[in-house]
């Protein structure tokens, strides 16, 4: 057994894995390190789906597939996002564009 | 509790999610972010689902790594220190994490039997199905980051 | 009978038809064309009316209908004519037919006579209404049309200023009074149940309801002919309502529309008697009879010792009523108007010729527009009461009414009031046509003729009606005992005859000299005492600026400002408080976005797992 883990364990890596990637989302002023943290908490659901699908049944394996296509999806427009952004504001900051100021 | 080696891809895990976001360089920072990836499909393989570990490869430690590649290309490598507003996003990040674990022990999840697989029958299989596979997918990312490393070079002196 | 009230409708609606046409065809024609239709209208109102009046038999014209109705509440209108009604009737469309005839001269050089001749015509319609109506709604309608037009006849020059004071001034001092008459006539209509006049006479003959309640009823629908009649204190309005055309004031601020009140307080007669409150209609007109009286006597435009004069013969009427003797008042009234009327019209022709209202400035008038000057005359003597004019007969009267009902008080103020009608009728008419002419009165010339006819028709009535006293009387009243003191008409005619004396002597010969008095600080201040009306006007304005204004108005402006504006200024100060703060999250930073999002999945995850 090279790999042995309690639910408690794994939960715990994904509950990490998305405190790292919300204090990335919520850190970062950079966009492309922000899609990073997005990945980051995209990939701890998966992780929990996956884990939940080890204890009981092969649902969360096959919602998982779905997430990762729709993860890979949200990666590619948003990074299409962030070209445009960049052409368009010259950096990737999005903290200094405030046009949905009030 | 888990073993040793589960907390070794822990340490990765968290680490290199942490380099991604820390590392001064941007390139650096998407090679961290394919190791994360990469270890995350370990863990699939760990829990004995290899299908979902392959495309976790593929799709994640393969298509959104070159995207992410591309971007950077387009854009430029930045060496900028990432700032931000660090307190307040330690904060909620750490409640999350505290909540989680604290709920995570509080339920009843752990009353189900949770099926634990036996890796050495996975790498066995891994190395005889996936070995090519991944390593022809190692050379090709390793490849695509090494031209994507001498193009963004490249630019960067012409300018 | 049936024909009678169809024509006495017809007579009312005529008059409202033919203002609308004649506003109509002067728009859209020639202007002047509305003059046309405007006699046209006037002629066959007066036709209609003398045919009511001649075949009026023992009988008042009654209809009664219901005007509309909310379940069982039922508003009813009606008319009721009676002679008192048809001599209302036809002073207002004889004087008014005349007054047309006579403004084509006065206002020739008017921009827009359609607008004119409509509200004149409009006028003399509710004129005709109000006299006509048989219940107290119906007279108020009518009674607030000739308040209205008035209001926007006074106004008429609206682009002077003073005239366009004026006219509010007008409107807003008759319906302070009219507000307490409303009330009267809720007052009646809830406690006694009827409105109609006859029914509420008839209530009063019985002695069907309280007299302290007969009172209150009175009283208030008294203030409202107060305010419409120009009596103490709600007088100064009158004197303001000289900036209109003069054709206007002969009709409506001398003849007709100002008799309303004392046409009220005649037709609501017997009500008054029973509830006693004809002793307050006494006083108040002899006090306004001596403020009025003192007044013309120290003022100079020629049109507002006309005012006075005016308020001081209705005073007269009030006071008539007020001792017992309508037939006096009615008699007096229907002189009065004739007389006035010529005085106005008259005056009207020389400030139309002279260009001047000032009387001290004109002088000498007599040898250029002798024909007026004439009829001027004729006029001031009927004012004055000297035997051959009608107004001799009815003030007369008036002085033996008072007389024999023996109040002290009352008589003194009546007489001498009285009496002074000749000192200041002289003077005006010394002033202004005798002596040496200035230089408004050199360029004068006689009035057109058409001016002309309308005055020579109102001075020969003045001759004619005495011959017709008895008649008259009989048809008003019936049978009427009238009240006669030799001594007293002796006394009468010999004070009258030194106050002409002495006014002959100060204003003709010249040989006293006013000068003097006016000089000496006391001399000039009852000069301007009595010029200004006893300072009622003053007094007025100060009890509404410190009084209503100062106090009330400004106390409720408070409440107005601080508690029902500080509730809604208050919502939206909170409102904009609320938002202020709020709009701080809003910074636009995709970050600050995200972090109240995931504060928010904390809370919702402590919210299910907690609550």
């Amino acid at each position: 057994m090279l790999l042995e883990a309690d639910v408690h364990a794994y939960l715990f890596l994904s509950f990490s894995l998305l405190a790292v990637g919300v204090y990335g989302l919520l850190s970062r002023r950079s966009v492309i390190r922000m899609l990073f943290a997005v990945e980051m908490i995209i990939n701890a659901a998966n992780l929990n789906l996956a884990i939940f699908s080890a204890q009981r049944n092969v649902d969360g394996e096959i919602f998982a597939f779905f997430t990762i296509g729709l993860a890979a999806l949200e990666a590619a427009v948003g990074l299409a996002i962030v070209i445009v952004f960049y052409k368009r504001f010259g950096e990737v900051i999005p903290s200094k564009i405030r046009n949905l100021r009030w | 509790m888990g073993n040793v080696y589960f907390w070794i891809i822990y340490a990765v895990v968290i680490g290199s999610a942490i380099i991604a976001l820390e590392a001064t360089s941007l390139l650096w920072a998407a090679v961290s972010f394919v190791v994360l990836l990469s270890e995350i499909a370990l863990v699939y393989f760990g829990l004995n689902m290899p299908v979902l570990g392959g495309v976790q490869l593929a799709i994640y430690a393969g298509g959104v790594t070159i995207l992410v590649l591309f971007a950077i290309m387009m854009i430029g490598e930045s060496y900028k220190k990432p700032e931000g507003k660090a307190v307040k996003a330690i904060v909620l990040s750490l409640l999350l994490l505290i909540l989680g674990t604290f709920f995570s022990f509080l339920s009843a999840i752990d009353t189900l039997p949770f099926k634990t697989f036996s890796t050495e029958v996975l790498g066995t299989v891994f190395v005889e199905k996936y070995s090519f596979f991944t390593i022809v997918l190692g050379f090709i990312v390793s490849a695509l980051l090494y031209m994507a490393n001498a193009i963004i070079t490249k630019k960067r002196e012409a300018k | 009978m049936e024909k009678l009230v169809w024509i006495t409708y017809l007579t009312i609606g005529i008059f409202f038809l033919g203002s609308i046409s004649a506003f109509l065809i002067g728009k859209f024609t020639e202007r002047w064309n509305s003059f046309w239709v405007a006699v046209l209208t006037g002629l066959i109102g007066f036709i209609l009316t003398c045919y009511i009046a001649l075949n009026l038999g023992e009988h008042p014209i009654v209809h009664k209908f219901n005007w509309f109705t909310f379940g069982s509440f039922k508003i009813p209108l009606g008319i009721y004519v009676d002679s008192l009604s048809v001599v209302m009737a036809l002073i207002a469309t004889g004087i008014g037919f005349l007054d047309i005839v006579f403004s084509k001269g006065y206002m020739e050089d008017d921009e827009s006579p359609h607008r004119y001749y409509f509200e004149k015509l409009f006028f003399i319609g509710s004129m005709v209404g109000l006299v006509f109506v048989s219940n107290l709604v119906g007279l108020y309608i009518f009674w607030e049309g000739v308040g209205l037009c008035s209001y926007l006849l006074i106004g008429y020059w609206y682009w002077k200023r003073s005239a366009a004071e004026a006219a509010l001034k007008a409107f807003v001092m008759t319906r302070f009074g009219d507000v307490f008459m409303f009330a009267g006539i809720i007052v009646a209509w809830v406690l006694l149940g009827t409105i109609n006049f006859q029914e509420l006479n008839a209530l009063a003959l019985a002695g069907a309801f309280s007299v302290k309640l007969g009172l209150l009823i009175s009283l208030l629908i008294f203030i409202g002919a107060v305010g419409k009649s120009a009596q103490f204190p709600l007088f100064p309005w009158l004197l303001d309502a000289m900036e209109g055309p003069t054709t206007v004031s002969a009709l409506i601020h001398a003849a007709t529309m100002v008799n309303a009140g004392v046409y009220l307080v005649a037709r609501m007669f017997p009500f008054f008697d029973y509830s006693h409150a004809l002793i307050v209609v006494g006083f108040v007109g002899a006090l306004s009879a001596f403020i009025a009286a003192t007044g013309a006597l120290a003022h100079t435009e020629i049109k507002k010792i006309l005012a006075f004069s005016t308020m001081e013969h209705l005073a007269l009427m009030f006071v008539a009523l007020g001792v017992g003797s309508a037939a006096a008042g009615i008699f007096h009234l229907m002189n009065h108007a004739i007389f006035k009327a010529l005085l106005f019209l008259a005056a009207g022709a020389v400030i139309h010729m002279t260009h001047q209202k000032d009387a001290f400035k004109l002088g000498g008038l007599y040898k250029y527009m002798p024909q007026t000057a004439l009829l001027f005359l004729v006029g001031i003597l009927a004012l004055a009461g000297v035997p051959p004019f009608n107004g001799f007969f009815s003030k007369d009267w008036i002085i033996g009414a008072t007389y024999a009902y023996g109040n002290p008080v009352i008589f003194g103020l009546t007489f001498v009031a009285a009496v002074l009608c000749i000192a200041y009728g002289f003077r005006l008419w010394f002033v202004v046509f005798t002596g040496e002419p200035s230089e408004y009165s050199k360029h004068a010339r006689e009035a057109y003729p058409i001016m002309l006819v309308p005055l020579y028709v109102l001075a020969v009535l003045t001759v004619v009606i005495p011959f017709f006293k008895e008649q008259i009387i009989h048809f008003l009243f019936g049978e009427v005992h009238e009240p006669f003191f030799l001594n007293l008409l002796v006394a009468t005619l010999t004070v009258m005859f030194i106050l002409f004396g002495i006014v002959f002597l100060i204003y003709y010969k010249r040989v006293i000299s006013t000068v003097k008095f006016l000089a000496h600080p006391l001399g000039k201040g009852i000069n301007e005492f009595l010029y200004n009306g006893w300072y009622v006007d003053a007094a007025i304005k100060w009890i509404c600026r410190h009084v209503f204004y100062g106090s009330i108005a400004k106390a409720v402006e408070w409440v107005d400002i601080h508690v029902v504006d500080g509730a809604v200024n208050g919502t939206a100060r909170l409102s904009l408080a609320c938002w202020d703060r709020c709009r701080k999250i809003q910074t636009g930073d995709v970050i600050d976005y995200l972090t109240y999002f995931v504060a928010g999945v904390i809370t919702l995850v402590l919210l299910i797992l907690f609550v």
